[in-house]
């Protein structure tokens, strides 16, 4: 990956593109990029919506090449849903081509004149933008078909559906899949809001004519690679659980540990979780049967194949397997224990292009503010399809969790920086709710997801029997899932690498067999701590300061079933998570 | 492996069902298991105890297969000594993914994340006696050892089985081959047609080639 393509909507005559060497980024991949333009070219105090801010789209340093796991693509901004930096990622097959064209990052900058829709086309032969408002407001899935005619069935789509041109601060970022659909999301943060306000409403990807990029070392890289695979399909997890009932396999589990939020946070346990657990859902979507129904990948190059598709009750496709947040979100959460209302409630955010968290969260807050009912599945569908549709009320839920709490007078609103929280309560699991509180990203279940210390060897062995343990945990896993997203990995190569030295080293041959440089655990901790550094200095310039780093005052003071807990970890504790 | 519920007679329901399946069709009945079903217990004795001494399990398939198991939802580090107690409820998974699901792997890395809801190690004052206890199976756990207890025979809430069998009555087909309601034969049928008591059931299923 060679280039930068700086797209200038708000240039003189017209959106430009500007073809550019890579400069002080070169190297650099997924967040390790996004993170890096954000914070040395964004003025951390500019309206998230405005010109000054860009949306960064970067494919992870091993994309396009043959490195298993490597199709992550990351998408970075000023966060309007958190008014810090942000960085979310997906799946599909837009990393692997952008990288295989050259392109090691796609920056949107400035603003059109006027309210003009834009798409864009890359590849081979350059890139080019043009006006197109017989796009707007449509859906992602009649947006990728109308491509689809027009490009062929080989091209890839990064777009935006109806929330992103409305801005909202749920809007995702849609990254189409193997099968050409726009299940694959950079969701969280409202990143899908700030492309609709730079007027794009997509990127077409064609690598027609490309070639796989070839690592410096092909015979290290080889070798590490075909260990690293080896590694991930013997390990139980990555092998056998995630393939059979994709990341859903965790909601009896969860559940039965009492750290299951349920009707909005307002306990722990849901008598309803075993009829959309992922044994269930596995059940249903093999007896239904259909192309890869209960076990696929969400990117070529995928081995572990967490995903699945979901077929509807007529046999026809309806959405892809929904994971675990997102039943958490649309089901347990807002009391609702229908399987296929939630892949209906999936369908409808990835064709209007929401962050399904960030809407679970919401429609949950709504219930509990009275809108609906908990466990009424129609009135969440007729509240989703009002964000579709831009009504006032749709507007309202459209902008997030936050919002919603302070429209209806919510004090349960789950949030931390104005982000959902995912499906795991910081009550019964304090560690996690460490992460919440304390990462750059608002609460982000995927922010410490990564291999710890005790592997790394950050700082040492951790002793999590002190009192500081659970918060030295936090830090390490942030840091090295920090430096997990800018290689482009998946970051369910942990739970592997957590478990087998062998395979750990398998990643860092990989990593080094690529480059044709050294790798070692020192140089992946490096990486992750500058790139949390960097989020870090611009939060606080952006305003941000330790107060923001607190979970919601309910979680210290209203205890929850059945454990009859509440969140413990003292604000001292959170202030040191940085101390690095 | 053969389940050892010898002790269980004096306090279990006189009421049972048996069923032949087809070898083919076995995986199918595995769903009566879902929501989770009962065994007897020695009030006091260890998870460990329990399910590799008296039940019978593999004790290398207990280490290595069995990595997440929650007592009365707290998670258990040391089922040597975790105790069972009458009406516990016992979870059983293999290793899970996440940081999460890592928390709650049975003495892992993580599990001082889980703050303060883990299993302790105990014993207890009515050691002996016999009891209950909920078993719920997930995942790998359930797809592996499910057709075992099935095949060992369990207790089930009446109502859970009134309702598998209505809900898949079109899909079983011809699976059953012959059932015994109350030490009497019935028709695979007929299943639908039982007035269930309102107490738990013996159920054993075994397959037939």
């Amino acid at each position: 990956m060679d280039k930068i393509l700086r797209v200038k909507m708000g240039a003189d005559g017209g959106p430009q593109i500007v073809v550019e060497p890579l400069g002080d980024y070169a190297g650099m991949g997924g967040r390790a990029m996004t993170s890096a333009v954000v914070a040395k070219e964004v003025p951390p105090l500019c309206h998230p919506l405005g010109a000054d801010n860009k949306l960064v789209i970067a494919p992870g340093m091993l994309s396009g090449s043959a490195a298993a796991m490597s199709g992550r693509i990351s998408v970075g901004c000023k966060s309007p849903l958190t008014g810090g930096i942000k960085e979310a990622n997906s799946g599909g097959q837009p990393s692997q081509m952008l990288a295989r064209l050259g392109c090691a990052a796609i920056v949107i900058e400035g603003r059109p004149a006027d309210d003009t829709l834009y798409k864009m086309v890359v590849n081979k032969d350059g890139a080019k933008i043009e006006a197109d408002n017989s796009l707007k407001m449509l859906g992602n899935y009649d947006l990728v078909e109308k491509m689809k005619a027009a490009y062929g069935d080989k091209v890839a789509c990064i777009s935006i559906g109806p929330a992103g041109e409305m801005k909202m601060s749920a809007a995702s970022i849609a990254f189409t899949d193997m099968e050409q659909r726009p299940t694959r999301h950079a969701g969280r943060g409202g990143v899908g809001a700030v492309m609709g306000s730079k007027g794009l409403k997509v990127i077409v990807v064609d690598d027609e004519g490309t070639a796989r990029r070839e690592p410096a070392d092909p015979d290290k890289f080889k070798a590490a690679n075909k260990a690293f695979v080896a590694g991930l399909k013997k390990h139980p997890v990555t092998g056998e659980g995630l393939p059979a009932y994709g990341t859903n396999v965790l909601t009896n589990v969860i559940n039965e540990a009492g750290g299951y939020p349920t009707n909005n946070f307002s306990t722990g346990q849901f008598a309803g979780a075993s009829k959309i657990s992922g044994e269930a859902q596995a059940e249903l979507e093999n007896t239904r049967g259909g192309e890869g129904s209960a076990t696929h990948g969400c990117h070529r190059g995928c081995v572990i194949r967490c995903s699945g598709t979901f077929y509807g009750k007529n046999g026809n496709f309806l959405t892809k397997q929904p994971e675990y947040e997102t039943v958490w979100a649309h089901g347990g959460n807002c009391g609702i224990d229908d399987l296929d209302a939630i892949a209906e409630l999936d369908r409808m955010d990835d064709d209007f292009g929401l962050d399904t968290i960030e809407m679970g969260a919401t429609i949950g807050v709504a219930m509990e503010g009275g809108v609906a009912k908990f466990g009424d599945a129609e009135a969440a569908i007729n509240l989703l399809k009002e964000v579709g549709q831009g009504t006032p009320l749709g507007r309202i839920l459209g902008n997030g969790a936050s919002v919603t709490g302070q429209v209806f007078g919510v004090e349960r609103v789950p949030v931390v920086k104005r982000q959902a929280m995912p499906a795991y309560d910081p009550r019964s699991v304090q560690g996690i709710g460490v992460t919440y509180a304390t990462t750059t990203m608002g609460a982000d279940h995927t922010a410490g997801y990564s291999v710890t210390a005790n592997v790394l060897g950050v700082g040492g062995n951790v002793d999590g029997t002190k009192p500081e343990g659970q918060v030295e945990l936090s830090r390490n896993l942030q840091i090295a899932t920090a430096a997990i997203d800018a290689t482009g990995m998946c970051l369910f190569i942990a739970f592997a690498i957590l478990d087998q030295a062998e395979t750990f080293q398998a990643l860092l041959d990989v990593l080094s067999g690529f480059t044709g440089q050294p790798c070692t655990a020192d140089d992946v901790t490096d990486l992750g701590k500058s790139i949390l550094k960097q989020e870090r200095e611009f939060n606080a310039a952006a305003g941000f300061t330790s107060k923001d780093d607190r979970l919601p005052a309910f979680f210290k003071t209203e205890p929850i079933a059945p454990h009859d807990v509440t969140f413990g970890v003292s604000d001292e504790e959170l202030d040191s998570v940085f101390n690095f | 492996m053969h389940i050892n519920q010898e002790s269980a007679t004096g306090e279990a329901s006189q009421h049972g069902l048996f069923l032949a399946v087809t070898a083919a069709d076995f995986h199918k009945f595995v769903g009566l298991l879902n929501t989770g079903f009962m065994l007897n217990i020695r009030v006091g004795e260890s998870v460990q105890t329990l399910l590799c001494d008296r039940i019978g399990l593999d004790k290398s398939y207990f280490d290595e297969r069995i990595q997440t198991l929650f007592l009365n939802s707290k998670p258990v580090d040391d089922p040597a000594t975790a105790a069972v107690k009458n009406n516990a409820i016992l979870a059983l998974s293999a290793a899970m993914p996440g940081l999460v699901g890592a928390t709650f792997r049975k003495g892992g890395t993580y599990r001082w994340m889980r703050g303060s809801i883990s299993h302790p190690d105990d014993s207890d004052t009515a050691a002996g006696k016999v009891g209950w206890i909920t078993v719920k199976l997930f995942n790998l756990i359930l797809k592996e050892l499910g057709p075992f207890f099935l095949e060992g025979g369990i207790w089930l809430r009446s109502e859970t089985i009134q309702a598998f069998f209505k809900e898949r009555s079109g899909s079983l087909g011809d699976a059953i081959q012959y059932v015994s309601w109350n030490g009497g034969e019935i028709v695979p049928g007929g299943i639908l047609e039982i007035e269930w008591p309102d107490e738990p059931i013996y159920i054993k299923i075994i397959h037939q080639n």
